[in-house]
């Protein structure tokens, strides 16, 4: 192909990623049900998520098949998206999945304050069960386990084999109160300070929906 | 100092590539995630191609530079969406 047939984007550009949790096997239809509202990409991969129960911990079976969804919509059509995943993904109910919006650089109007905050853990693979630990410890339950691929150092290349460090990454989201000692505690425990050990990153949420929230659990 | 997450979503296979443009452009690392893409029209029997989506941590001063690396390194128009970075640890000795 031509450098010259580069394909020209004329529709609005993206400036909210909507990342979704849903069961596995909800994920074509969500990224169906979210391309038909507008969405101008979506993608989606496999996760495992965390149900935040000391006794399904213990017997082994506290993991549970989820998809990821990563949608990039246009902050217009961002309410008729909620609505859609309220009525027909059942969203606003607890237990179906959780949505949230997560504003982009190029966002006209920046969240100014927000209360909720997403957080990236990237360890290497083994470790991610080292961090839901820790921040379990901390109050801060229901990390979404997935597998991915990288590094520092990428691949290399043994005796012919490509080889590909393997990493896991805990997708989380969580009041914006706690997160500042959630990094402290991860660089003191684990210390993601040295290098190859880990990073940790936080973004913004405008808006979300299906959150698990333990006052509702107790009502 | 300000950081940015670049997405950039590329066929499966081209991940590696990217990585290796971004990091002539400065970047340090990257995560790579395989992921199904879906079609823009949904059809009664759906095949949706795998995609793999590259995730690259960078300073400001750095992200636009990478972002050029990258589109210019594929003849074909490459997806590339920037999130803002509110914290992070880990990063810091790659500065």
């Amino acid at each position: 192909m031509n450098k010259e047939q580069k394909p020209t984007v004329t529709e609005k550009p993206s400036d909210m990623l909507l990342a979704c949790v849903v069961t596995r096997g909800k994920g074509s239809q969500l990224m169906n049900l979210l391309r038909r509202e507008g969405a101008s990409y979506a993608v989606s991969t496999f996760a495992e998520g965390t149900i935040p129960s000391h006794i399904l911990n213990m017997l082994g079976i506290a993991k549970t098949k989820k998809e990821l969804v990563f949608a990039f919509i246009n902050r217009e059509i961002e309410e008729t998206c909620y609505q859609s995943l309220a009525h027909e993904m059942k969203l606003d109910q607890t237990g179906h999945g959780v949505a949230f919006s997560i504003p982009l650089c190029n966002h006209p109007e920046p969240p100014a304050e927000t209360k909720l905050a997403a957080t990236f853990i990237i360890v290497d693979k083994g470790r991610g069960e080292d961090v839901l630990d820790l921040l379990d410890e901390l109050g801060l339950r229901g990390g979404t386990l997935i597998s991915a691929f990288g590094g520092a150092s990428m691949t290399d290349i043994r005796f012919n084999l490509p080889i590909q460090p393997e990493k896991e990454l805990i997708f989380m989201v969580a009041p914006k109160e706690p997160l500042p000692n959630m990094l402290k505690t991860l660089d003191e425990k684990l210390s993601f300070s040295e290098p190859h050990q880990g990073i940790a990153i936080t973004f913004a949420i405008t808006r979300a929906i299906g959150l698990y929230s333990e006052e509702k659990k107790g009502k | 100092m300000e950081k940015r997450m670049l997405m950039v979503s590329v066929p499966l296979g081209k991940a590696e590539r990217v990585v290796q443009l971004a990091n002539k452009a400065g970047a340090r690392g990257a995560t790579i995630l395989h992921t199904r893409e879906a079609l823009p029209e949904p059809k009664s029997f759906q095949l949706e191609p795998q995609r793999d989506v590259v995730l690259i941590v960078t300073s400001v001063e750095l992200q636009q530079g990478i972002e050029e690396s990258i589109r210019a390194g594929f003849e074909q128009a490459i997806k590339v969406y920037c999130v803002p970075i509110l914290n992070s640890v880990g990063l810091d000795h790659n500065s």
